[in-house]
């Protein structure tokens, strides 16, 4: 029973990860940003969901009407005006990756700068929906369950978007090759940033569900990038299932690992599991070619 | 050659730092014409495609399809006006299947439509083109025979009056040249466009109706394929290094 | 500017020719003090609401009173704070204590935050002969080091008597009957837990209560109720963490959840922090946690108000204690009289400070009565162990249901 817990826990923390490394997958899948300031979106929609509790006593759940579109104008605006000016002076593609990482490493500190100096630094958190709910006789919290399903519904969503619309095929052909698509009538910048806002917009989401469970500070993003970063090299850079797949590998793994060995060894077997994956399938769990 | 150009190219320059890589081409292309174009490697030709469909931009000139200018446009504005193209190492997407790779085309191109028309219309394509069988495997896992066909399929999806071939031919084996040759005859025949950089002379002689000779970026012949091909300058600039 | 110069010459002149007298008359324009703090990186939370706020807000106080009174110029003397950011490294904090004692020639240097920058920049302090009164440090190491760093103060609980006490606590519950003293340990995979768990198994063995179960997990976990299912298994009445600020909130809610709720549950950095009380409310009765604050303190609810005044959030004890250290610094430089920094450095070893965190001294540079146990009790932190001390309130037991 305890066994089946554990790796209950596992599929909900490894659908967060999913969760997180979905928006980071657009930008940097389809909209080609390695952008280091992504958790930052995460750190503002906690910070949204807990002041419009605090403050306001609004639902952390309501909030995602205020904070998602903020972090997808937001994105759209960073993509727009900061990024897009690099891709027009960058030489090549190893400069402009540079250049972005660059940018965008000075972006999260003036995010996180701002954040520290209007919030200050201590750790925050709430309770919200912290209720016991029982799955086939093992207790897990509402709020994890909540995050879960709708890191499984966004993946399917994204999944679903990009397969069977027309949009989706343009964003796929985006993600394989810019330069062709745009010789097939696509208009490649417009797109990136709607995908690169739309990733800016999950991370809020993400954000939101996470500040219910998690505490949170204003240097967590960070934290939070890297974890994307890992899922989506494991998943394959643009695959939305694949990413989602990682997350819940990287996330039970780590449940079993810490039930079965040692609970001091998740992280090891977090970046176990990483350098696996780059050493036998650089291109990521779930890429063809 | 009298009526009015569908493609006219005046005075049209990039360089690259210090290199001039195309310097004041002219060019006019006929409504259903097939043009040919033709230099050593490194003359400048893919540049001008380049130029032409918007993926890099001019330094100077003009490109207009039927009295609209393209210079200045988007690339995915210049394929929206019918001007669609191949690439010399072909650029499919190879994540997606063949019908995925010829939809994306359809889907966007001058005539967007819904995907399920699409669909309709592209299988028309892929049987066109002689893909109708492989039409749901990986671009990845095509031939390249088959890749280049992806290709061409693509870029006719998007409806395109003028069609350029960057070296479509090159690297077929002499059988599949001759279903190459049949292939882009058929097209110029339902009325596309042609301009077609190559180096197979036999497909040169078997297909344009009229060729222009580029040598470090500039123009240096133009006319007949037969008048073209036996002027000695054109030889020597082609076959320079043997001659030397 | 050019005035001072040459008066300071001509000061400088007279005392090296023998002339204390004139000397005397001169007192300094400010006591020029210096800091690296974190203020951006990883540390900055933590850096700024326990350390940077202390500094600038002990400095208002100060300055607000007129300055500290330096007996040898009969006169007050406000302070200037220069201040750094290590940006959460050590290599910066170390170069930059060197540079406010070198460059800037700062009369003393305050602390930076987090145990290992404070263990990594106290060699700066005593190759300078700097006294410095760290706080935010708590390590086995300390206690060799006395001897070696004599300037060197070490104010919070360390790891052995932090621990001590919950041994003796648990082992005097059993004798009562009140617990049949099975204890589980979980500890966050980082130097202070490691060596808080250490301790308390030693001190268990020594209070001859069984410790049924001792693992850790890695700093950033993102779930512990697994590992919580498996000591609830165990059926401990005793739990402790020593746990970090992310994990104390989460091995706290995912307690709950899962209805874990022994009679006697203790969780480390973090406990006493506002966001806590925010979070938990009325459940937070009963919990013990690390540390703890003399809540009779005289001053204390004035500091509060103050510190609420001028940043407009609660205080946890932490802020409280850091406060104090500034405390015995300005009454052993009020003893000296002078900017001394050997005689100031011989006041704090010997002296006895009241401030408004607790009375401290220092044997061995190690303030050995450190508050090691708090514990929640209604809406306040109030002091549990060592129960000799002054302010010490009675253990609750059992700490209430969830």
């Amino acid at each position: 029973m305890v066994l089946f817990e554990a790796i209950l826990s596992g599929v909900l923390v490894g659908g967060m990860y999913g969760l997180i490394a979905l928006g980071l997958n657009l930008q940097y899948g389809i909209a080609r940003m390695m952008n280091l300031a992504y958790g930052e979106t995460l750190m503002g929609g906690a910070f949204t969901a807990f002041w419009f509790l605090t403050l306001w006593r609004i639902d952390p759940l309501a909030s995602l009407l205020f904070s998602v579109p903020v972090a997808f104008c937001g994105n759209w605006l960073i993509y727009r005006y900061l990024l897009t000016p690099l891709v027009r002076r960058a030489a090549n593609r190893d400069v402009l990756e540079a250049d972005t990482i660059l940018v965008t490493f000075g972006l999260l500190f003036v995010f996180q700068g701002v954040a520290l100096v209007q919030w200050g630094g201590e750790y925050r958190g709430y309770t919200y929906l912290a209720v016991p709910v029982h799955v086939l006789g093992a207790t897990v919290a509402l709020n994890r369950v909540l995050a879960f399903v709708a890191a499984v519904a966004l993946a399917l969503a994204l999944y679903w978007l990009l397969r069977a619309t027309r949009l989706g095929g343009a964003l796929r052909a985006i993600a394989i090759d810019p330069v062709a698509a745009q010789l097939v009538a696509i208009d490649v910048p417009r797109l990136s940033a709607l995908a690169f806002a739309a990733g800016g917009a999950i991370m809020a989401v993400a954000g939101t569900l996470v500040s219910m469970f998690l505490s949170f500070n204003a240097s967590i993003g960070i934290v939070y990038t890297l974890k994307a970063l890992i899922v989506v090299i494991m998943g394959g850079v643009g695959r939305m299932l694949g990413c989602l797949a990682a997350g819940l590998i990287l996330g039970v793994a780590e449940a079993l690992g810490a039930y079965l060995v040692d609970p001091g060894l998740t992280l090891a077997i977090n970046f176990a599991l990483f350098l696996l994956v780059l050493l036998v399938r650089p291109q990521g769990l779930f890429s063809r070619g | 050659m009298t009526a009015e150009p569908l493609l006219a190219i005046r005075g049209l320059r990039k360089s690259f730092g210090g290199l001039q890589a195309v310097r004041g081409v002219d060019l006019d292309v006929a409504d259903g014409a097939i043009v040919g174009l033709i230099g050593p490697n490194g003359s400048g030709k893919t540049t001008v495609l380049n130029l032409v469909t918007g993926e890099i931009a001019a330094d100077g000139g003009s490109v207009r399809l039927a009295g609209q200018e393209m210079i200045g446009l988007p690339a995915f504005r210049v394929c929206r006006s019918r001007i669609a193209r191949t690439f010399q190492l072909v650029r499919i997407l190879p994540g997606m299947t063949t019908r995925e790779n010829v939809m994306v085309g359809r889907l966007f191109g001058a005539e967007p439509t819904t995907p399920a028309r699409a669909r309709d219309e592209v299988g028309a394509l892929l049987e066109c083109v002689g893909l109708a069988a492989r039409a749901d495997q990986a671009g990845s896992q095509l031939t390249y025979i088959d890749q280049k066909r992806v290709e061409l399929a693509r870029a006719l999806a998007t409806r395109p009056r003028v069609l350029l071939l960057d070296e479509w031919l090159a690297g077929l084996n002499p059988s599949e040249l001759q279903i190459g040759i049949a292939l882009i005859r058929r097209l110029r025949d339902e009325g596309v466009t042609i301009v077609m950089i190559e180096h197979v002379m036999e497909a040169i002689r078997a297909l344009c109706d009229h060729v222009v000779v580029m040598s470090a970026g500039a123009l240096i012949a133009s006319g007949a394929p037969d008048a073209v091909l036996s002027d000695p300058e054109v030889a020597r600039v082609y076959l320079g290094e043997d001659d030397a | 500017m050019q005035r001072r110069t040459v008066l300071k010459g001509g000061v400088s002149l007279l005392a090296a020719a023998g002339a204390p007298m004139v000397a005397r008359a001169q007192a300094p324009k400010s006591i020029r003090i210096g800091y690296a703090v974190s203020l951006s990186g990883p540390y900055a939370p933590g850096a700024q609401s326990t350390t940077w706020s202390q500094y600038k807000l002990w400095a208002k106080d100060v300055n607000d009173a007129g300055g500290i009174f330096l007996k040898k110029h009969d006169r007050k003397v406000p302070i200037e704070l220069i201040d750094y950011d290590d940006r959460s490294q050590i290599e910066e904090a170390i170069r930059l204590v060197e540079r406010l004692i070198l460059n800037d020639k700062v009369d003393l240097v305050l602390p930076p935050w987090g145990t290992a920058t404070n263990l990594a920049t106290a060699p700066v302090f005593n190759k300078h002969e700097y006294p410095a009164i760290h706080y935010t440090a708590s390590a086995m190491r300390v206690r060799q080091l006395g001897p070696r760093w004599p300037y060197s103060f070490w104010a919070l609980v360390q790891p052995d008597n932090g621990t001590e006490p919950l041994a003796a606590m648990c082992a005097q519950l059993k004798k009562e009957g009140k617990i049949k003293g099975r204890i589980a340990i979980m500890h966050v995979a980082d130097q202070l837990g490691v060596e808080m768990a250490t301790a308390m198994v030693d001190a268990c063995k020594k209070a001859a209560v069984e410790v049924v179960y001792n693992k850790s997990y890695p700093l950033g976990v993102s779930d512990l109720q697994p590992q919580i299912r498996e000591v609830m298994a165990l059926e401990p009445d005793a739990f402790f963490c020593f746990s970090y600020p992310t994990d104390t909130f989460m091995v706290t809610e995912q307690a709950q959840v899962v209805g874990f709720s022994p009679p006697i549950f203790y969780t480390g950095v973090g406990t006493p922090f506002p966001a806590y009380v925010a979070k938990f409310g009325a459940k937070k009765n009963g919990v013990l946690l690390y540390g703890a604050v003399d809540t009779t303190a005289p001053g204390q609810k004035e500091y509060i108000e103050r510190h609420k005044a001028m940043f407009n959030r609660g205080v946890e004890i932490g802020s409280i204690g850091t406060y104090g250290t500034l405390q015995i610094l300005q009454k052993a430089i009020e003893q000296v009289g002078e900017i001394d920094r050997k005689k100031i450095r011989d006041a704090i070893a010997s002296g006895t400070f009241e401030t408004i965190a607790d009375v401290y001294t220092f044997k061995d540079q190690v303030h050995q009565t450190a508050w090691a146990v708090g514990q929640w009790q209604g809406d306040e932190v109030v002091g549990i162990y060592p129960a000799d001390k002054r302010g010490a309130k009675p253990l609750m037991f059992p700490k209430p249901k969830w």
